[in-house]
Parts: C-alpha cells; sequence; structure tokens
C-alpha cells in the first residue's frame, strides 16, 4: 500500500500520549473535577472576541477547552495517521477498513442522537460528536491489530 | 483462495517471524494469509514465489467462489 500520506511510525507514541492528556484533562475540566489555570488567555479570537466563555480579572478569554481540543486532534490524527514499526500492505488494509467502520459507526451513533436527543442537551452530543470519528477509529485499528498479533503469537 | 504457504514453510523450516523477515512483512501478514483471512497483492505473492523457489500457482489457487 501506499504510505505517502502517513507520518513516520516515531510520531504514534507522541501522539497517543497527547490525546490521551488532552482527553483526560477536558473531560476532568468539563466536569469541573479540576480547575486549571487559563492556559490560553494570552491568545486572542480574531473571529467573536465577545463570545469567548471565561472571564480573568473582568477580561473575557478562552476557556481551556479550545486547547485540549486542538491537542486532541493533533495527537489523535498523529497516532492514527503515523505508520506502524513493520507497515505493510495488510496492515493498510486493516486501517482502510477501520477507517469505513469509524465511518459507519460514527454516524450510526449521530443518527440515534438525533433520535433521542433533542433541545440543549444536543449540543453536548455535539461537542462529543467532533472527536467520536477518531476516537473511534484508533479504537478499532487498534483492536483489530492487538488481535492479530495475538494470533500470529499463538500459532507459532 | 487457498494457499499451501504453510506447507513451504515446513519446507525450509521457516518461522513466521523468518519468512516475514525475508519478504520485508509483518509478522501478522503472514499469519493471515495462512489462515486464509488475508490475499497477497501481486507484489507479495511474487515475492513469496521468490522466497520458496516456486512459481506462483504452485502457491495459490483460485477456489469456487473466486
Amino acid at each position: 500500500m501506499l504510505t505517502r500520506y502517513l507520518f513516520p511510525h516515531r510520531y504514534k507514541r507522541l501522539g497517543l500520549i497527547l490525546a490521551a492528556v488532552a482527553l483526560v484533562l477536558g473531560l476532568l475540566e468539563m466536569y469541573d473535577v479540576v480547575q486549571l489555570p487559563h492556559l490560553l488567555a494570552w491568545l486572542p479570537s480574531p473571529i467573536g472576541n465577545a463570545e469567548l466563555p471565561d472571564v480573568l480579572n473582568g477580561e473575557k478569554v478562552r476557556a481551556n477547552h479550545d486547547l485540549y481540543a486542538v491537542l486532541l486532534i493533533c495527537g489523535g490524527l498523529l497516532s492514527a495517521c503515523s505508520r506502524e514499526k513493520q507497515e505493510d500492505e495488510y496492515i493498510g488494509r486493516i486501517r482502510l477498513e477501520s477507517l469505513l467502520w469509524a465511518m459507519y459507526a460514527y454516524y450510526a451513533l449521530l443518527l440515534l442522537a438525533f433520535l433521542l436527543v433533542s433541545g440543549m442537551p444536543f449540543f453536548t452530543v455535539m461537542m462529543y460528536a467532533m472527536f467520536t470519528p477518531l476516537l473511534l477509529f484508533l479504537a478499532r485499528f487498534h483492536l483489530v491489530l492487538l488481535r492479530s498479533a495475538q494470533a500470529a503469537l499463538h500459532e507459532e | 483462495m487457498k494457499n499451501n504457504l504453510r506447507v513451504e514453510r515446513a519446507v525450509l523450516r521457516l518461522t513466521q517471524e523468518e519468512l516475514a523477515q525475508r519478504i520485508g512483512v509483518s509478522r501478522q501478514t503472514i499469519n493471515a494469509m495462512e489462515a486464509g483471512k488475508y490475499v497477497p497483492s501481486t507484489v507479495l505473492a511474487l515475492k513469496l514465489a521468490q522466497v520458496f523457489g516456486k512459481p506462483v500457482e504452485q502457491l495459490f489457487t483460485l477456489e469456487a467462489e473466486d
């Protein structure tokens, strides 16, 4: 398989760590378990400045969730799109199948959400929906990889 | 598609790992091919033929549903 759109293998671990840290911190802060300082207070928003959600010293600033979202997307993409240590055509097929699987699963979940959730709670659904395809892909791809590695191990 | 990779590998006394290294693929790929879960590309089939010193047709055979 042509792998010219994949990153080198060394970025995989870095991406996983970034994504995991962002996901955990994002969830903890969203449900008010921890409250970190406003790490992105220095960064203005060129569009829609007045709508910044948090207030620091009387000034409206960015909430940390912007930072977590950026880290989760960058880390998730790095880990999802890095070559495996031994990248070959079979791994490539698993990757493509997982991509398709993740798309089906994502839209199935979204359809369900459209049917079951309405009003303001749907904003929560939309927030999770931004990251779901990436997370579904990562979970499915690595699960299948792990299973086939275990199958090979038992075979020997 | 059927294949007799396992038999040919046994003849050369190669482990899945050694065969994988020889043709530059992962061990999962060898295992998936032997289990009939994966049909290799022409490139990979020709590499296998090279290792076993046999024509591709002797390693892989079509089945009715192919």
